[in-house]
């Protein structure tokens, strides 16, 4: 520890490129991003002095609060699907039936690795309404009325762009209990064994307390990822129709670059930034009470 | 914004009256610039960085990118560099590197309107007005090349003429429906689609995703119809309104056909590839899209395919008629107003092959109606050539909505009408109240 805090400058040395690149990568177009939201701009003429008018229309905008909703739901189908699935893949696979077989692990990881353009496309296939597989099986088994225009349909479209999330990340989170789980001595097993538990009580009294703070740590990278949800639906549904599964990062976009207002753009993306670091401070504070 | 936007659109070019006439500039000398190699040192090319959407194997812009590969085969002292985006992102990017002060020495305007002319007005672009002797007026009118004319200084030529609807429609379908005329009136019009609606045929498929074709296939020639062709006009300049009952009834019209079932139940999440292979497989009466649907229509139907066209129909009590038609003209490409004499020479040089007799008639065999006044090659697509002639009636061409209005405005718009189109969706009366708050900020 002495030589550590007497080469204290040494290690300063070697963080300091990180922080250069990450400082001229990320918190300096945050803080442009702050400095533009208080303009009126269209990204040509000259920008004009709004104040805080952009945050007062920003208050205002019914799509920008739906946006958010919708980047909740998100945030609740990743948390409370992709965590426990997760989760019960990862102890499915280390069990004595799956242990050996790599096979399965490749199949359940491979969303993760497809790039988003062609999950999103795939997925577009199977929802398609006059050939997509979904209706289809629908239709063969003749429930024909259940049939539905998955993505146009404005109550529906955001919950089956939540299954299309789930369904490409959990794969994520197995491998990342996968590997806690392996790291849970044997002998603990064991010993729990010969006191009587086994099956699922093991699992929750044992495993799940051992990788507590796996599980709390892929709850943070869930939120956060969630929260900046925005490639997929990009492409599978740009937002419509009609703003019904816009996220805040879409609406941002869209605001921007759509509609050229440039300030009301960088509002957007601030309230974003707003609205995440709470959420993530909240969960943060609720596992804290949590593991108490 | 008191230009008079009606335009001449004479059909000349398919009646084939005119023999072009060209300077001698309009083909310049493009095959002997390769000489004198021998004994001089080889000078370095001139390089030309271009940001464009041309790709060689887009039915829509491949032709562009042939001529310009054309032009570099000719001139070997100039060599472009080509950056191509996809058009449904070029938008976007056009506007970004133009803010970012970014832009490439030749840029690719997919059409006029206001992104173009914020472009011009800031300064970024060069008025190309001195090199404009290259072509005659009665080779290139210019009633048909004023979109690409800002504030009286021309900037850019365009490459090709499209009308923002045309119907196309399944006629054995169509036929076996009981229509062998398409209906001349909206009335008549909307009676067959609930006709069809009855028979269990879905009678339009619309490809509506980006939100660009119910803007300018649907909105666009029900305002014409309904008052003629002048309503964008009067709405920017504030002589009427978007909540005004005109442009109103227009929002109505489409909620009424939404509501009759007239489209596809998911036009609004399958964009135009999708719908027009929808058509094509038989599985709706109609097809609507600009004039350049027809390229896609003419590469993917089956041999036995029969296909209709028809210009959209006559409002009985409207201000329009039906020889009147929205429409854009499209593929110009601009100047950077940073070139120097060198580049500038060279970009002339560029212009001259790009819009010259021989590549317009090469656009023409691609499918495309061009703004020349050129003779049609003999070679064509029949089926364009069957288009060109339903269309043959159209004399005027209006400015289509996303080129007259300001960006926020068509984005919102865009959702309008998504909203309009979506079962338990907005009202005619709230949308363009939302219009209206749009254009007003």
């Amino acid at each position: 520890m002495e030589i550590l805090l007497r080469r204290k400058w040494i290690i300063a040395a070697g963080l300091l490129p990180a922080l250069l690149i990450y400082t001229l990568f990320s918190v300096y177009p945050i803080l442009s991003s702050i400095y533009f939201s208080l303009f009126k701009w269209d990204g040509f003429s000259p920008k004009q002095w709004h104040g805080l008018q952009n945050y007062v229309n920003l208050i205002g905008d019914g799509v920008f609060w739906q946006s958010i909703r919708n980047n909740l739901y998100f945030v609740l189908f990743s948390v409370l699907g992709e965590i426990p699935l997760g989760l019960y893949l990862a102890i499915m696979l280390n069990g004595k039936l799956f242990r050996r077989d790599g096979i399965f692990r490749t199949v359940f990881f491979m969303p993760v690795v497809i790039s988003t353009i062609v999950v999103s496309l795939i997925w577009n296939m199977f929802y398609n309404y006059q050939f997509g597989l979904v209706n289809t099986a629908l239709r063969a088994f003749g429930l024909d009325h259940w049939a539905q225009n998955w993505l146009g349909n404005p109550k529906l479209a955001i919950f089956v762009l939540c299954i299309v999330v789930v369904w490409q990340y959990t794969g994520l989170y197995m491998v990342i209990f996968l590997a806690a789980l392996q790291n849970v001595p044997s002998e603990v097993l064991e010993a729990a064994e010969l006191d009587g538990a086994v099956g699922f009580k093991r699992t929750w009294n044992i495993v799940v307390p051992i990788i507590a703070d796996t599980i709390f740590a892929s709850v943070v990278l869930c939120i956060s990822g969630a929260l900046r949800a925005f490639d997929l639906i990009f492409i599978m549904t740009n937002g419509g129709p009609n703003h019904s599964t816009e996220v805040g990062a879409t609406y941002m976009f869209a605001q921007t670059f759509n509609s050229m207002k440039y300030g009301y753009g960088s509002a957007i993306s601030t309230a974003i930034i707003i609205i995440s670091f709470g959420l993530i401070m909240i969960s943060q504070f609720m596992m804290r009470s949590l593991k108490r | 914004m008191k230009i008079k936007w009606t335009k001449k659109i004479g059909t000349s070019m398919l009646v084939a009256a005119m023999i072009a006439v060209l300077s001698a500039c309009g083909q310049s000398n493009n095959a002997d610039t390769a000489s004198g190699q021998s004994g001089e040192a080889k000078k370095e090319p001139v390089v030309l960085s271009f940001m464009t959407t041309w790709s060689e194997n887009d039915p829509f812009t491949g032709v562009y990118y042939k001529n310009a590969m054309a032009f570099q085969e000719a001139n070997p002292d100039i060599k472009l560099d080509i950056e191509t985006i996809p058009y449904n992102d070029y938008p976007v990017k056009l506007s970004t590197t133009a803010a970012a002060g970014k832009l490439t020495d030749l840029i690719l305007m997919i059409g006029g309107g206001s992104t173009f002319e914020q472009i011009a007005r800031s300064g970024a672009l060069m008025p190309i007005d001195d090199m404009m002797g290259n072509w005659k007026e009665d080779f290139l009118p210019s009633s048909k090349i004023k979109e690409f004319n800002v504030d009286g200084k021309q900037y850019g030529i365009p490459g090709e003429v499209s009308y923002a609807t045309v119907i196309f429609y399944n006629k054995k379908i169509m036929k076996d429906a009981g229509y062998t005329e398409f209906p001349k009136t909206y009335e008549a019009f909307k009676a067959m689609v609930k006709d069809l609606k009855a028979k269990n045929i879905t009678p339009i498929a619309y490809g509506n995703k980006t939100g660009s074709v119910l803007l300018s296939s649907l909105l666009s020639p029900l305002n014409e119809r309904i008052s003629g062709p002048d309503l964008y006009a009067k709405i920017k300049s504030g002589e009427q309104k978007f909540t005004g009952p005109d442009f109103i009834n227009a929002l109505k019209d489409i909620k009424e056909l939404s509501d009759m079932g007239a489209f596809n139940v998911d036009l609004n999440s399958i964009d135009n590839v999708q719908a027009t292979n929808l058509f094509l497989s038989g599985n709706t009466a109609m097809y609507v899209d600009g004039s350049w649907g027809v390229k896609q229509i003419s590469m993917d139907k089956a041999a036995d395919f029969e296909v209709g066209f028809a210009v959209f129909p006559q409002i009985e009590e409207g201000k329009g008629s039906m020889s009147t038609m929205p429409g854009a003209t499209n593929q110009g490409v601009v100047l950077n107003a940073k070139l120097d004499e060198t580049k500038k020479a060279a970009a002339e040089k560029f212009l001259q092959f790009m819009y010259s007799e021989q590549s317009y008639q090469n656009i023409i065999r691609s499918g495309n109606m061009v703004p020349a006044n050129v003779e049609a090659p003999a070679d064509i697509d029949p089926l364009f050539k069957e288009m060109t002639g339903a269309l043959a009636d159209v004399k005027e061409v209006t400015p289509v909505f996303d080129i007259v209005m300001p960006a926020t405005v068509v984005a919102a718009t865009k959702n309008g009408l998504q909203g309009l189109t979506t079962p338990g969706g907005s009202a005619p009366e709230a949308v363009a109240e939302e219009l209206q708050k749009e254009l007003g900020q």
